[in-house]
């Protein structure tokens, strides 16, 4: 005797069945491809020059299978450092309301290729800055909730991110929120954000910003020199403030061993600032270069051809090994997500499309000690 | 007391007798005076529906135009301190056309946009490739150049018209160029066997193709124009190989004003104006 006497019944069952089924199979396809990617195994960075860096891009990065492998790349280069972009405003939308999963993916991934996070952090969030204003404007009365989340950050990544950027270039107009560059109210952000980050986390390396390399005078509404900039937030008390210095260091069209002069902006003006910390009593503190490099855009005024970027760059790596106070030097930039189709392509290591480019290629045949494929002196 | 009740409620019932848009029109009228005195000439804007940028630009007499001055031939600052380039000329076509003065504000690439956020400028002209990821944020005008990749080759020396012919031929790039990517792209994803001629210089390119090293090259359009003007025996071959379309951003609420620049640029290349900048700053004719 048939279970179903109905014959509607057992129509209506099947629907409900196959209904069931479509649903798992949805679900199924929505999650398989976030699990296909696994951290995987500890991997170790091999390198015979352990200050070789680059910094990342992948803030933007949606596809957790490239977050993995731009940080498998970086590792196969031989590079020990990444930077990466941390920006607040993404991570806390409301205020103490924390989403870490983006930051996780990318710390996850980079740590379990072996590799060590500096971790710039700005961006501010809407709730946090007065309307019309831009993603780089704080106002002092909002400093302490950007420490907070830095702490929220320190205390996350303990043990896993020990190095923190505490914003990008305040010395440039557009990186303050279009105000003008205000050293002092700088160290006081440093201040507050210093404080917060220890108490959350007392090993934290808490670094200041990198400085955009720039000859502005005072008085210039764009920007200010950075090593003006930097005796300043010295002269605000900021040294105390801070474990070691970040350091942007471009090289424009000048060769890597191009001597420093305080009028020009090149590779060898980390010596300078080295100079003003070594001035104001900061001698035994360590630098990262964290932004550098050269850029080989056909166009650009400020741009060097391809092979001669190789060349510069290898040499700057070179440099700076006979620099005892320099830790790390982190090229911009490993990759961007897609194509900016600006100036800024012209600074890539690999493209959107994980293509190595030559300097790619060489920095990892310097990193290894291996013959060049391109290079040639 | 009584009396002044019946008194009360006798005006209060002749009010109410009256027509709704009398009886609220001092409400209505007050709430406007007040809002004109708080919110000033946005305000203003807003209640009569004008576009706010468009609206500054007029009462000031002056567009500000943000561009970084370090991206020839489309603008640079020369030897004697003056913006010269295509944007340079379209910039100022543009604010001859609304009967406007033209300032130009340098601006580091980076910060251009911000730089309309905070309204240090009024609309962007700086070679600016348009960027689906900001269209909440801004308006883009149409496009009025392509820097894209191209094929170059030599007029009747070569019976390659597109990609597909490229396959087992000898094709020049310049070292770490786009067009040497783009080919490592082809060669890794679409498996084309392309012999790849690398060169150093982008001199060396034509070179290439004269000696016959290489039966092609890639270059971008803007390098590929120049090529063109200096050897008329090379022609573009086929379509473009990727697109980089250069477009004026405004803010998003410069409603009016984008419908400007809109028009502006479709009478110019109608009239054939924009291939006659081209021309003269990039050198070659205007790319089909």
């Amino acid at each position: 005797m048939p279970r179903f006497r109905h014959p509607n019944r057992w129509r209506l069952v099947r629907r409900i069945a196959l209904t069931l089924g479509l649903v798992v199979c949805v679900a199924v396809l929505n999650v398989l491809p976030t699990k296909l990617v696994m951290v995987g195994p500890p991997q170790a960075v091999e390198t015979l020059h352990p200050k070789v860096g680059v910094h990342t891009r992948m803030t933007d990065e949606v596809e957790a299978w490239k977050i993995q492998r731009t940080c498998e790349m970086v590792r196969q280069m031989g590079s020990p450092w990444i930077v990466e972009y941390f920006p607040w405003g993404y991570y806390e939308p409301s205020k103490g309301r924390y989403d870490w999963s983006h930051p996780d993916l990318v710390i996850d991934h980079a740590t379990a290729q072996g590799l060590t996070v500096l971790a710039r952090i700005d961006f501010v969030p809407e709730w946090a800055r007065p309307e019309k204003t831009t993603y780089r404007h704080l106002d002092v009365d909002r400093f302490g909730d950007y420490a907070a989340f830095v702490a929220a950050f320190a205390a996350r990544y303990a043990g896993r991110v020990e190095h923190l950027i505490i914003w990008n270039e305040p010395n440039l107009s557009f990186e303050w929120g279009y105000r003008p560059p205000d050293p002092e109210a700088y160290t006081e952000l440093l201040r507050q954000a210093y404080l917060a980050a220890k108490e959350a986390n007392p090993d934290v390396q808490v670094l200041m910003a990198g400085l955009a390399p720039t000859t502005a005078p005072e008085g210039n509404p764009w920007g200010l020199d950075d090593l003006i900039y930097l005796q300043r937030v010295y002269d605000a008390g900021g040294g105390q403030w801070m474990d070691g210095l970040a350091v942007h260091a471009y090289g424009l069209t000048f060769p890597a061993d191009e001597p420093p002069d305080p009028g020009q902006i090149n590779f060898r003006r980390v010596e300078l600032t080295r100079q003003v910390m070594v001035a104001n009593g900061a001698a035994e503190m360590p630098i990262y270069v964290t932004e550098g490099g050269w850029n080989d855009n056909p166009r650009w005024t400020k741009a060097v051809r391809p092979y001669q970027r190789i060349g510069y760059t290898l040499q700057a790596y070179e440099l700076a090994e006979s620099w005892p106070w320099c830790e790390a030097v982190c090229m911009w930039v490993m990759r961007f997500p897609w194509p900016q189709s600006t100036h800024q392509d012209s600074y890539a290591f690999v493209t959107p499309e994980f293509i190595p480019k030559p300097i790619y290629v060489e920095v990892g045949h310097y990193a290894h000690g291996e013959p060049y494929e391109y290079w040639t002196e | 007391m009584p009396t002044a009740n019946r008194t009360n409620t006798g005006l209060s019932e002749r009010i109410r007798a009256l027509p709704a848009a009398i009886r609220y029109a001092p409400s209505i009228a007050a709430v406007l005076f007040a809002l004109l005195l708080w919110g000033g000439e946005p305000l203003s804007e807003l209640l009569t529906g004008q576009d706010p940028v468009l609206a500054r630009i007029e009462r000031s007499g002056v567009m500000r135009v943000g561009m970084d001055a370090s991206y020839p031939p489309f603008e640079w600052v020369d030897a004697q301190g003056q913006f010269r380039g295509y944007d340079v000329v379209l910039a100022r076509a543009l604010g001859e056309r609304l009967g406007v003065d033209v300032s130009l504000v340098d601006v580091h690439f980076d910060g251009l946009y911000d730089a309309l956020e905070a309204q240090r400028c009024d609309l962007i002209i700086s070679a600016l490739p348009f960027d689906p990821m900001m269209t909440r944020d801004l308006g883009y005008s149409r496009a009025y150049f392509d820097a894209g990749l191209v094929l170059v080759g030599r007029s009747g020396g070569s019976d390659i018209e597109a990609i597909e012919d490229l396959a087992g031929r000898r094709v020049a790039v310049e070292l770490g160029s786009e067009g040497h990517m783009l080919a490592r792209l082809w060669q890794r994803d679409k498996g084309l066997d392309v012999e790849l001629v690398v060169v150093r210089e982008p001199q060396e390119l034509v070179a290439s193709l004269a000696d016959g090293q290489a039966e092609i090259l890639i270059c971008d359009s803007v390098t590929a124009r120049c090529y063109l003007a200096q050897e008329p025996s090379l022609r573009i071959v086929g379509p473009m190989l990727s697109s980089e379309p250069y477009v004026i951003a405004v803010p998003i609420e410069a409603t009016e004003l984008i419908d400007l620049v809109d028009e502006a640029l479709s009478d110019w290349e109608a009239s054939g104006q924009l291939g006659e900048w081209e021309e003269r700053w990039l050198g070659g004719p205007r790319l089909p």
